[in-house]
């Protein structure tokens, strides 16, 4: 496989022989489909924040953005396990000699260490942005943004590079038909030497060999059993039914003062003054502008809605809403049925400040200006006194502490 | 045929990392490159250099520790264990510093760690307590 010409003295040797094809095709199947997850997820999302007019987002199942974000975090999580087997399997690839032969193959190994870095900075970037702990000097969205991107590239292109061997090792057959002992299949834990004694001492035949180190089906069950638990522990912040276990999620609904958990509070956001300022008004600029007090708001016919708030960190919670339907407020407003929107809130600055909400989304009948959740008046941290809670939208969209809804172009 | 589809496959793959550090660069008032590109070279140098060899020399203990009838079972548990302390250690780190409202990182996540291996030691101890009854009751050791 390897050139006959023998390394230099300092090259260190491959530390065993677990390089097994097989394996690495197996979990790498897995993994490619937990970035597929996240890669589409995660664009679905980016639209959300950035909204264009050629792409049209769909405004329900009203949970469809719990469900995209949540597998986004989840499949994430799930592919930490996955990654760190999956550089297991490939580790000695690391010492073999020559490095390189062509300059294909110096492109070829070059993208495999894109890959490797860009899906470590996408796992962890990502799990430590869900923690709100970010040490680090560069801005999470255009990071996680264009690495993903630099990550999905180089995957296709090792995909395309590997497409033989795959397909080789795809079917569990092919694979078992495999000898175990073979150049590619050979796969255990400790130095041969070490195999050798152990299979020397108890003679059995080569099954026996592998299992003295580790054979794949330990492989595989250890790593669907560390992407189980993982899943167990975590996902309890989007799924109820989970929540009993929930050890490690950075969030549990119901945990903390409020039901619904909260991003940012008004403290946070810098309005504590600015809502509790009697001269407070809803202001919607229309071909007849509104100007609307908390009291005008109360006596608008008011109307209940049961919807989420699903953050882009991927927990969420499902509460019921009432308030003004936005759609009544925008007619009166003299505001097109197909005229897009910008919600502004009383924030000075930051992402939440305002939000473009799409024509679709603001003539949703379930698009309120919130007044209540869960038979409340809205607390101050969650936008009181009044915000907007639409279905299908990331919680960051969700504008908070409202005071303006103003045309604007998508 | 298969062969065009590849070379195409290979050559999108390239163009989409070509964009994503056209990007990068587009956006370096919000990218830091010098200091990505140190992260992402500094984390292939972690896993090469440091995790991967923690996890050869606990494989090696294990091989020349734990008899090979219930090692399965060890090699699960510690797979297992692995990651989940992996992802634990930073949530308990986040949690000691502190969040910025009592909804965030509002568990106590020590405690939560502490479980976990625990359930997982347990479901590790049963699996090779398991292994051991098939081993003596003859029958051939799954592994």
């Amino acid at each position: 496989m390897l050139d006959s010409q023998s390394p230099p003295p300092f090259w260190p040797k491959p530390p065993t022989r677990l390089r097994d094809v097989a394996s690495a095709v197996a979990v790498g199947r897995w993994l490619g489909l937990a970035f597929g997850i996240c890669m589409l997820t995660g664009v679905f999302s980016h639209m959300h924040q950035h909204p264009t007019a050629w792409f049209p987002l769909p405004t329900g199942p009203t949970w469809i953005f719990q469900l995209t974000q949540g597998l986004h975090i989840a499949t994430g999580l799930v592919a930490v396990p996955l990654l760190l087997v999956k550089l297991w399997t490939v580790y000695p690839k690391l010492f073999s000699w020559p490095p390189a032969r062509t300059v294909v193959e110096i492109l070829e190994r070059g993208s495999i260490a894109v890959l490797v870095a860009g899906a470590m900075f996408e796992l962890v970037s990502g799990l430590l942005d869900t923690l709100q702990w970010y040490p680090w000097p560069f801005g999470f969205l255009q990071v996680h943004w264009w690495v993903a991107w630099l990550t999905i590239g180089a995957l296709i292109l090792h995909i395309a590079v590997k497409a033989p061997k795959m397909a080789q090792y795809w079917r569990k057959s092919a694979r078992d038909a495999l000898p175990v002992n073979s150049d590619d299949s050979s796969f255990d834990l400790v130095p041969t030497t070490v195999v050798v004694d152990v299979v020397e001492a108890a003679d059995v035949d080569a099954h026996a060999a592998a299992a003295a180190g580790i054979s794949r089906r330990t492989l595989l069950l250890g790593a669907g059993s560390a992407a189980l638990v993982v899943t167990a522990v975590t996902a309890g912040q989007t799924l109820p039914w989970l929540r009993p276990l929930t050890a490690l999620a950075p969030r549990k609904p119901g945990a903390g003062e409020s039901v619904v958990p909260i991003n940012r509070t008004a403290k946070d956001a810098g309005v504590l003054d600015l809502v509790k300022d009697p001269a407070w008004r809803l202001q919607v600029m229309g071909s007849q502008p509104l100007t609307l007090s908390l009291a005008d708001l109360q006596g608008m016919p008011v109307t209940s809605s049961r919807l989420p708030i699903a953050c882009v960190e991927g927990w969420s919670a499902t509460a019921d809403w009432t308030g003004v339907r936005l759609r009544d407020v925008l007619d009166a407003a003299g505001i097109d049925p197909s005229t897009d929107l910008r919600t502004v809130s009383l924030e000075p600055e930051g992402g939440s400040r305002s939000s473009l909400l799409p024509a679709a989304f603001a003539r949703d009948p379930l698009t309120l200006l919130a007044l209540t959740i869960d038979g409340e008046e809205l607390s101050l941290d969650h936008g009181w006194p009044c915000r907007l809670i639409a279905p299908g939208r990331p919680g960051v969209a969700q504008t908070k502490w409202l005071s303006r809804i103003e045309v604007a172009t998508i | 045929m298969t062969r065009v589809l590849r070379w195409s496959a290979g050559a999108l793959g390239v163009i989409v990392m070509v964009v994503a550090v056209l990007g990068i660069l587009r956006d370096r008032g919000e990218t830091h490159p010098i200091a990505l590109l140190v992260w992402l070279g500094g984390s292939i140098a972690l896993n090469d250099f440091f995790i991967a060899p923690i996890v050869l020399l606990v494989g090696f203990a294990v091989v020349r520790v734990v008899p090979a009838v219930v090692r399965p079972a060890v090699i699960v548990g510690l797979m297992t264990a692995g990651p989940v302390v992996f992802i634990g250690l930073p949530v308990i780190y986040a949690a000691h510093l502190g969040s910025r409202n009592p909804t965030v990182l509002p568990l106590d996540y020590g405690r939560g760690l502490f479980l976990t291996l625990l359930a997982v030691a347990v479901v590790t101890a049963v699996g090779a307590g398991v292994a051991v009854l098939r081993a003596r009751s003859g029958r051939r050791v799954a592994g």
